[in-house]
């Protein structure tokens, strides 16, 4: 269980996914394309953190760039109806700090590109996935750090 | 004669012209009196074109140098279509309709336009635009609803 009070870093691998010192939404969306049910993020308070971020696989226009740290317990308070955040930890053999964001709709867990099935027709998903990411994205951006 | 795009110097080429051709044709003079008042509302919208415009065409224009692959996954370059409509929608608007709001790309090759303070955005895709507010815990807003820039403006008021 991680405490309320610890810090968790989602790692930024794009130049992109910062523009003038702001924090793109998209730095914040789950993945279709690996079906991603959680957000990766480290926790601070294991001291290798910052040795198992840069063990996250970097390729061609993937490299790290910065990261923002995050409260955990602002992240569990977000108040967004139907909408709960959590985070849980996740260690591997190799990454130790590994945690994710989960989020449910409804109770259900939310996947990239996986329609939502409590949502009637899909009609609020679209401006829903778009207010889950705002309210990540407003936390994040009082914890963002540059690498230089 | 339009005069939403043209540059000073062409609209004083264009004035120039209209006013040698009274002389000729008195059926100028109502046209001509037309493009002044056509072009007094121009200058007014220029003047209320500001930092704000600026700042988010410049961004527009960084943000169209994004290759396939630029969140460093599977993002899409933008859409032509989706930056046609946010030109469309810069062109409508003057900078105290702007003034608060900020740009990004999305992956899927769309536009958000995010507002800074309130917990509100619109998101411009290429033949439609969705938004959302949060307002007391509550998230609200609209999917593929059909683009128009006076539309975008009305939501960019109400939320």
């Amino acid at each position: 269980m991680i405490a309320d009070t610890e810090l968790v870093a989602r790692a930024i691998f794009s130049p992109r996914m910062i523009v003038d010192g702001e924090i793109q939404p998209e730095a914040f969306r789950l993945r279709a394309s690996i079906s991603e049910d959680y957000l990766s993020v480290m926790r601070v308070s294991i001291p290798t953190w910052m040795d198992d971020i840069k063990l996250i696989p970097q390729r061609q226009n993937r490299h790290l760039y910065g990261y923002a740290e995050m409260n955990v317990g602002e992240i569990r308070g977000i108040r967004l109806s139907k909408v709960t955040y959590d985070v849980c930890e996740l260690p591997n053999e190799t990454i130790a700090s590994h945690a994710g964001i989960f989020i449910t709709v409804n109770g259900e867990n939310l996947i990239g590109g996986k329609h939502i099935g409590s949502i009637q027709d899909g009609k609020e998903q679209d401006f829903l996935l778009l207010a889950i990411q705002r309210e990540l994205v407003d936390i994040a951006q009082k914890g963002l750090h540059q690498i230089d | 004669m339009n005069t939403t795009s043209a540059t000073a110097p062409e609209l004083n080429a264009q004035l120039f012209l209209q006013l040698s051709n009274i002389a000729n044709n008195e059926s100028y003079l109502q046209k001509t009196l037309d493009f002044i008042i056509g072009l007094a509302k121009s200058e007014n919208r220029s003047d209320a074109r500001g930092r704000v415009y600026t700042e988010l065409l410049e961004r527009l224009s960084d943000f169209q140098e994004y290759e396939a692959g630029w969140d460093g996954d599977n993002a899409l370059p933008l859409n032509h279509l989706v930056v046609k409509n946010f030109k469309s929608l810069l062109q409508e608007s003057t900078d105290s309709d702007l003034l608060g709001w900020t740009l990004f790309p999305l992956a899927n090759g769309t536009l958000l336009l995010q507002h800074k303070r309130r917990k509100s955005g619109i998101n411009i895709g290429s033949n439609g635009f969705s938004y959302y507010t949060i307002q007391n815990g509550e998230a609200q807003g609209e999917n593929h609803l059909d683009f128009s820039p006076q539309a975008v403006l009305d939501i960019m008021k109400q939320i």
